[in-house]
């Protein structure tokens, strides 16, 4: 229901008129900083009840990934820089049968990992850095995550409660993260602030407005471990036909050829098509490759595994003959072939059988991702 | 007071309700309990809400208007192919990522999305494999950012929302974290596997300065 639909109409006529004439006058369209002319969930700071809100962005998600299922609502407050780690605070809450025990679970079993998290724990969310191409998962210690607990989210049907979550320390220059919640709903570009939030109130998961909740002591944050909870992420870029896919991580890019545009069939030939695209993995390994090129042809599990091996051989020296002369002098290459042996995808299919007829470069890289 | 008065008294009402909506362009306006705060507001002061009112907005926003869509059909689970529509409600642009608002609905009753229903090669259970955005700029196709600890194992994490377990008549709403766009790029193709490309979507850009 919006807003407007709170005015109530006095019944005295005359009396009505002036007054609505004051309210409209009076009232502004919508609150400062408003976008679409309500609240302003994705960048904007409100007063409620004398507390001091910030809002960063919305996300929805179904709470177990049926159709049918009631859809979870929040809103993430921020994300911010306290002693030894990283606080996530964020409300959320379902407007049909509300949150809690028989009610909409917001982190069912299914999204909770128990098994590294602990059972009833908030603990489907995530901060991803895309500048240092890493993840953060929640802190964790003896087997249960530092956040809040699944069990003490309840809310009345349209009604918000605060949760949190604790994650590892960011790199020193980060200044916006993006925060997965739930069924993976991302909230995108969270600036990074500084301290927890205030003031702290008793209750576990206060309704909104109401205070913050406090997070896990000192003492638990210091016994994590926060490499445990750090995870490197892969950028996947590809040329529009999906010869070349680039996967980039901070160290690393694995370039995965597409062997059938590559190659003739059944052939170790370059194909016409291959040399604009080998010159852009060349182009790139001598601005900023380092170290070894490992250059590995692959196979499907049509013919004999000899044939295989020998073709995914010759394919990858094939490719190492105009990648290395145009690559600059700071890497050096080698060469492997693995014949059907490593597969990516299932051989049953054609679609599996063409994807796993490839060539992968490997090399290392120094400076800024591209 | 008589039915005459009565009867302009309501109509006027009506007509000043009328132009409260024109003005909030249909959206939420502050009730009596904010307004006096919103009413004059300050360079620095945040406007005073309250907590319904926080919460009114984020669950009356209803389906987003959309910006693209396609249909086609999907193999679900039990054998049977079923209709699906995809609407994109946003491609927002940052300096140094796009995010990516959809949703999925069954065209012709629920369908069960089967493991292999939006999967390629690689078949991944957990999200829309493929899901990408092709730049016309660079000619580059983007996809989700992956968990490299765990790639190639079929549950690796990724920047997306996990896949639908069935799909109904209702849009359901995903999301999805990609590599930035060029700076120079105003609309976009966004790929759902199985379905036929949405070209010509355009770019929300929120680069520094905009």
């Amino acid at each position: 229901m919006g807003r407007a639909a709170r005015f109530t109409v006095p019944s005295r006529g005359t009396a009505t008129l002036a007054l609505l004439a004051v309210v409209l006058v009076a009232a502004p369209a919508a609150p400062a900083g408003a976008d679409d002319g309500g609240i302003d969930l994705a960048h904007g700071t409100v007063l409620v009840d004398g507390t001091e809100v910030p809002l960063q962005g919305r996300f929805a998600y179904p709470t177990f990934g049926l159709a049918e299922d009631p859809v979870i609502r929040g809103v993430v407050h921020g994300v911010y820089r306290v002693d030894g780690a990283t606080a996530l605070y964020y409300s959320l809450g379902e407007d049909t049968v509300g949150m809690g025990f028989g009610e909409a679970n917001p982190f069912p079993s299914d999204i909770q990992e128990a098994s590294v998290y602990g059972y009833n724990m908030a603990s489907s969310v995530e901060l991803v850095d895309v500048g240092t191409l890493q993840g953060f998962r929640p802190l964790v210690v003896d087997g249960q995550a530092l956040t809040s607990s699944s069990t003490d989210l309840e809310a009345g049907p349209g009604q918000l409660v605060v949760a949190w979550a604790l994650f590892p320390e960011l790199p020193e220059g980060t200044t916006t993260v993006d925060v997965q919640i739930g069924r993976g709903a991302v909230v995108a570009d969270v600036p990074v602030g500084d301290g927890a939030l205030a003031p702290v109130v008793p209750e576990a998961a206060p309704v909104l407005g109401t205070g913050w909740p406090a997070l896990a002591p000192s003492d638990q944050v210091g016994a994590a471990d926060p490499a445990a909870s750090t995870f490197d992420l892969a950028r996947r870029t590809s040329d529009v036909e999906g010869v070349a896919q680039s996967a980039e991580t901070a160290e690393e890019v694995e370039v995965t050829l597409d062997a059938n545009v590559l190659f003739d069939k059944g052939s170790a030939t370059l194909s016409s098509a291959a040399r604009s695209t080998l010159d852009d993995v060349a182009a790139d390994i001598a601005a900023r490759g380092t170290g070894t090129v490992v250059i590995t042809g692959h196979t499907d599990s049509d013919g004999s595994d000899a044939d295989n091996q020998v073709l995914s051989e010759d394919r990858a020296d094939a490719v190492l003959s105009v990648l290395e002369p145009a690559s600059g002098d700071a890497v050096t290459f080698t060469t492997a072939g693995k014949g059907e042996s490593a597969p990516v995808a299932s051989n049953a299919t054609p679609e599996g059988q063409q994807a796993n007829r490839r060539v992968t470069v490997v090399y290392s890289v120094q400076g800024d991702a591209r | 007071m008589s039915a005459r008065r009565g009867t302009v008294v309501v109509s006027a009402i009506a007509v000043v309700a009328t132009l409260l909506a024109g003005c909030t362009g249909g959206d939420p306006t502050p009730d009596a309990s904010s307004s006096a705060a919103s009413a004059t507001p300050s360079a620095t002061a945040p406007p005073e809400v309250s907590a319904a009112e926080v919460a009114d907005d984020l669950f009356g926003a209803g389906v987003p208007t959309a910006v693209g869509s396609t249909s086609g059909d999907v193999e679900g689970g039990g054998g049977k192919t079923g209709a699906v529509d995809a609407e994109v409600y946003a491609v927002d642009a940052y300096a140094d990522r796009t995010l990516v608002s959809f949703g999925l609905r069954s065209g012709d009753g629920e369908l069960t999305v089967a493991a292999f229903t939006f999967t390629g090669p690689q078949w991944s259970f957990d999200y829309l494999e493929g899901f990408a955005v092709v730049d016309p700029t660079t000619q580059e196709r983007l996809e989700a950012y992956v968990d490299t600890s765990t790639e190639g194992a079929g549950a690796a994490h990724e920047t997306c929302s996990l896949k639908p377990k069935t799909l109904g008549p209702d849009f359901y709403p995903q999301t999805c974290l990609l590599p930035p766009l060029d700076p120079a790029t105003t609309a976009v193709t966004v790929e759902i596997p199985n379905l036929p490309p949405i070209d010509d979507v355009p770019v929300t850009r929120h680069d520094a300065g905009e």
